[in-house]
């Protein structure tokens, strides 16, 4: 088998471990970067007031099992763990994927007002959800012999997608709270979607019949390459709302967030959609034909049984996950600061749960590092990293991790998650003066300040 | 603190770094996916016609009004050639014209009576070369007749030569104690009689008759040879025994002569894959009269049938020895026995047909009847499969035990290797009663395991030589009955493990 493939199935296997939707949640705490206003419209970093957000990257992907974990020795050798032994069994009955990468092209923030703040972003973001049940892969590497007698349920849910995102924000703040909203504009580029992801494949014990229930539409948006432009920004159109409350109270603050609001992309331009509906029997040839019968006749026979249609066109509702942060934050010292963090993301009747302690500390004037460790649905404690080096108080460069251990040793992990990017800071800082008025307040004085 | 966190930045990045390094480039890659796949191959119903169909040449099988089968084989038809009495005669006769009456032979062969005859070709010409003109003359053949009227022709000789014909198409003759009668009458205008002895002459082109009546003698009709050939036991090349109970051969003769004919075998004997050859006693070896039209019959067709069976015959032992071939030809003698010479006809599409058909109804018992097929075998066109388990499922109705057996041959001839192991694949029959009526089906369940020693050993085969030993059910205890409703199904699925 060729290398390329061996590559593709290996990082595929990977991916399609049982995993859990995992939006980043240490940003949250990385108060200093005008990122975190992602997580919360009312988030807005200290330091100076006018931050350019040069393109940076962003990449998540959660897996129970490692590469490492698919490569097992064998007489002497070490091999791909999935043709050999019984790795297969070890699957769920139900393997989740979701992976998300982001690309945030450009970001300005910039005051209008002394409490108004206006923030423009655009970014490239690709998410990647799939449902493969256990049979599926069963049927691909072990074939059909396994299910004599049973039934196998190989509708894998597929929802892939690339899209392009402008967000439009305004805070406003003062000295007790701050509260923001973001309206974005998402236009889906391209796209692979399923739709009823019914496909089951049952085999009698009498002499092998086989019957394939379908009801299984795979949708695929493809850009038109003559009109780049418009299938990037114009094609496909959805609009999605962040909202954001930040509260002050002295060295406690307060915030809550709900992100994508609403949010759906109605995908209709571009597409091509495959579709196989209904029963379908292969008993067989009517006659018995040694002489022309070869096992890719058979093979080629059922596939035509498939029944597989075509046609250009397609619709598909991408309904957005809402996603709810919560957070607190407790100044104990001046360069000493602790928080907690609730998560969560609903899509459809699934909403996934995370929560998030953080100790960050301002290491030195320079260098802000902060560590975090978080619980999720179904995963192992997570320990966090966020750090954020300013270099000649206006280049911005920052890391931040929700897992740093699997750094040492990537292909052992299942768990890899990271931004890393690059800020211009301009202007004056906002927190003089904020600090000034927090300090006089009556607030301040029965809860103390965090700066 | 400073320096220490930036060591431990610094090497943080190496870690970074350094982890990045492919675990996989010690792997081996050269893996192969060896998936198993179930699939069905094969569904399908078979009754006994459904066999037949692939059968080449002459076989039929023919469901009866019980539902019970007969097979068939029909032989081609056969008839004599075209008859014609007068084929030897000179293709002109002259007759000098010596007197005026001249009583002419009739020019038939010997050993017959023509009474009468209806012409359909020839000619009656004449030439004068007379010295006395101008004369009226008058020509008469009063045997000839056409609508009642007797041939008359009057004419004037006006010039010293001439000649004139008359076309025979239609006209009726009855000659006279085989002779026919011509005369001519000459006069000059004043009515004075003319000679016109050796001034001409008669000529009787060769003439072909509608309808000839009355006796043509004794002579040999012999009918071109036929033979018909058994497929079924030619297809198989069978062995063992297999006794059918009522065969018989069916002998039909389409008669449309006029004259007693009797009919008999000049041979007729069967042969079999082993050579051996049996001589077909019947009443044909005796002979057989045929039915034939009477006088007022001209045109009809007399039929007789001869049925020879195992009450008149020995078929019953040409059947059990699987006759490949059965080869006949059939002679008839004309007018055998007829003393009296009792007057008969010949007519131009007079003709006796023959045909022959065998029916074999499919009642009888068979021990151990083995039989053979081979079939034509390509197994790399299988190169990913590295071994199969096939699943038979067959649901018999037919009162027939059979085993199976296989044998992969070689492109040099050499059997590889056999199908099954050891032991034939046994698909039992359907249960009788003692009258030899089924009663429900027999199911079974069988597998064939080839696995991948298996696989290589068969892998250059050619062919298959295919071996099934028959026995009706009890092992031929009892005669057993086939009928349409009987049916064999077969379910072929497979377990294969591919090599991808």
């Amino acid at each position: 088998m060729n290398k390329f493939y061996i590559r593709i199935i290996l990082f595929s296997l990977f991916l399609s471990q049982t995993l859990n939707a995992q939006q980043e949640q240490t940003l949250n705490f990385a108060t200093d970067l005008w990122q975190s206003n992602l997580t919360n419209p009312a988030l807005l970093p200290s330091g100076k007031n006018i931050q350019i957000s040069l393109p940076s990257l962003y990449f998540n992907a959660n897996s129970p099992l490692s590469i490492r974990d698919l490569i097992v020795q064998k007489n002497g050798k070490r091999v791909i763990a999935p043709f050999y032994g019984q790795w297969l069994d070890k699957l769920e009955e139900m393997n989740y994927y979701n992976g998300d990468a982001q690309m945030l092209t450009a970001a300005v923030s910039f005051p209008i007002s002394e409490h108004i703040q206006v923030s423009g972003h655009h970014l490239l973001s690709s998410s990647q959800n799939y449902a493969v049940p256990r049979d599926a892969a069963s049927l691909v590497i072990r074939g059909n012999g396994q299910f004599v007698g049973t039934a196998a349920e190989f509708g894998t849910h597929v929802s892939t997608d690339l899209r392009s995102e402008f967000g439009l924000a305004l805070t406003y703040h003062d000295e007790l709270f701050s509260i923001g909203g973001r309206i974005k504009s998402q236009n889906g580029i391209a796209g692979i979607f399923s739709r009823g992801d019914k496909l089951r494949l049952v085999t009698d014990t009498s002499f092998y019949a086989l019957r394939l229930t379908t009801d299984y539409d795979l949708i695929m948006f493809q850009p038109d390459q003559k009109n780049l432009l418009s299938s990037a920004f114009l094609n496909n159109g959805g609009v999605s709302a962040d909202f954001g409350v930040k509260i002050n109270l002295g060295k406690l603050k307060l915030s809550a967030s709900v992100l994508d609001a609403g949010g759906s992309i109605h995908w209709k331009k571009g597409g091509t959609t495959y579709s196989t509906n209904g029963d379908i029997d292969f008993r067989g040839f009517s006659k018995i034909d040694v002489e022309n019968t070869s096992f890719h006749r058979i093979m080629d026979t059922i596939k035509t049984a498939l029944n597989i249609s075509e046609y250009e066109g397609g619709n598909f509702t991408q309904n957005l996950p809402l996603r709810v942060y919560i957070g607190a934050n407790y100044e104990v010292t001046n360069n000493f600061r602790v928080g907690g963090l609730f998560y969560s993301e609903t899509l459809g009747e699934e909403t996934k749960y995370g929560v998030m302690a953080n100790v960050t500390v301002n290491y030195l004037k320079w260098l802000r590092v902060g560590v975090t460790m978080g619980l999720r649905n179904e995963s192992k404690a997570n320990l966090g990293i966020h750090a954020g080096l300013t270099l000649f108080k206006t280049a911005q460069l920052f890391f931040i991790t929700d897992n740093i251990l699997v750094y040492g040793t990537p292909f052992a992990t299942n768990t890899f998650n990271g931004r890393i990017g690059c800020n211009l800071l301009f202007g004056k800082n906002p927190d003089e003066k904020l600090t000034k008025k927090i300090k006089s307040s009556k607030m301040s004085k029965r809860y103390g300040t965090i700066w | 603190m400073s320096k220490l966190s930036t060591v431990l930045f610094l090497a943080t990045l190496c870690c970074l770094v350094d982890s990045c390094k492919l675990p996989y480039d010690d792997v081996d890659l050269n893996v192969k996916l060896t998936p198993e796949y179930a699939v069905p191959l094969v569904e399908t119903t078979m009754n006994l016609k459904d066999l037949f169909e692939g059968f080449d040449g002459n076989a039929y099988l023919q469901v009866q009004s019980d539902g019970t089968y007969k097979m068939f084989y029909k032989s081609q038809v056969i008839e004599t050639p075209p008859l014609n009495l007068f084929a030897s005669m000179p293709e002109v006769q002259t007759i000098p014209i010596v007197q005026s009456d001249i009583a002419l032979p009739f020019p038939s062969p010997s050993d017959t009576r023509i009474d009468a005859i209806d012409f359909k070709k020839g000619f009656f010409k004449w030439r004068f070369n007379a010295q006395t003109t101008p004369l009226t003359v008058r020509i008469s053949l009063p045997q000839f007749t056409k609508n009642g009227q007797a041939f008359s022709k009057t004419f004037t000789l006006t010039n010293v030569a001439v000649r004139d014909s008359i076309d025979l198409n239609g006209w009726h003759c009855e000659p006279t104690m085989d002779n026919i009668v011509i005369s001519y009458q000459a006069n000059k205008a004043s009515g004075e009689f003319v000679s016109l002895n050796n001034q001409g002459f008669y000529d009787i082109t060769r003439f072909e008759s509608k309808t000839v009546k009355g006796y043509f003698g004794q002579f040999l009709l012999v009918l071109p040879k036929d033979s018909i050939g058994f497929d079924f036991f030619k297809n198989w090349r069978p062995n063992g025994k297999i006794r059918f109970s009522e065969p018989k051969i069916t002998f039909d003769f389409d008669n449309t002569f006029g004259f007693p004919l009797q009919m008999r075998t000049s041979s007729a004997q069967s042969n079999n894959q082993s050579g051996q050859k049996i001589t077909l006693q019947s009443p044909l070896t005796t002979g057989v009269n045929l039915s034939f039209p009477a006088l007022n019959e001209i045109g009809l067709s007399k039929k007789t049938t001869l049925i020879v069976d195992n009450k008149n015959s020995n078929l019953s032992d040409i059947m059990v020895s699987n006759p490949t071939v059965f080869s006949h030809t059939l002679i008839g003698i004309t007018n055998l026995g007829n003393t009296t010479k009792n007057t008969g006809f010949l007519n131009d599409d007079s003709r006796l047909k023959t045909s022959l058909s065998v029916e074999i109804p499919l009642i009888g018992t068979a021990e151990n009847f083995t039989a053979y097929d081979t079939l034509v075998l390509d197994l790399s066109k299988f190169s990913e499969v590295a071994a199969a388990e096939f699943k038979i499922t067959t649901d018999n109705e037919m009162p027939i035990d059979m085993a199976l057996q296989g044998y992969f041959v070689s492109s040099s001839g050499a059997i590889t290797d056999s199908l099954v192991l050891k032991e034939p694949l046994i698909l039992r029959g359907a249960p009788t009663t003692a009258a030899g009526t089924t009663i429900g089906t027999s199911l079974a369940y069988n597998f064939i395991k080839v696995d991948a020693a298996k696989f290589t050993r068969i892998r250059s085969a050619k062919k298959v030589i295919m071996k099934y030993t028959i026995s009706s059910t009890n092992n031929g205890a009892n005669p057993v009955r086939f009928n349409a409703s009987q049916k064999f199904g077969v379910k072929l699925g497979v377990r294969v493990g591919v090599n991808l």
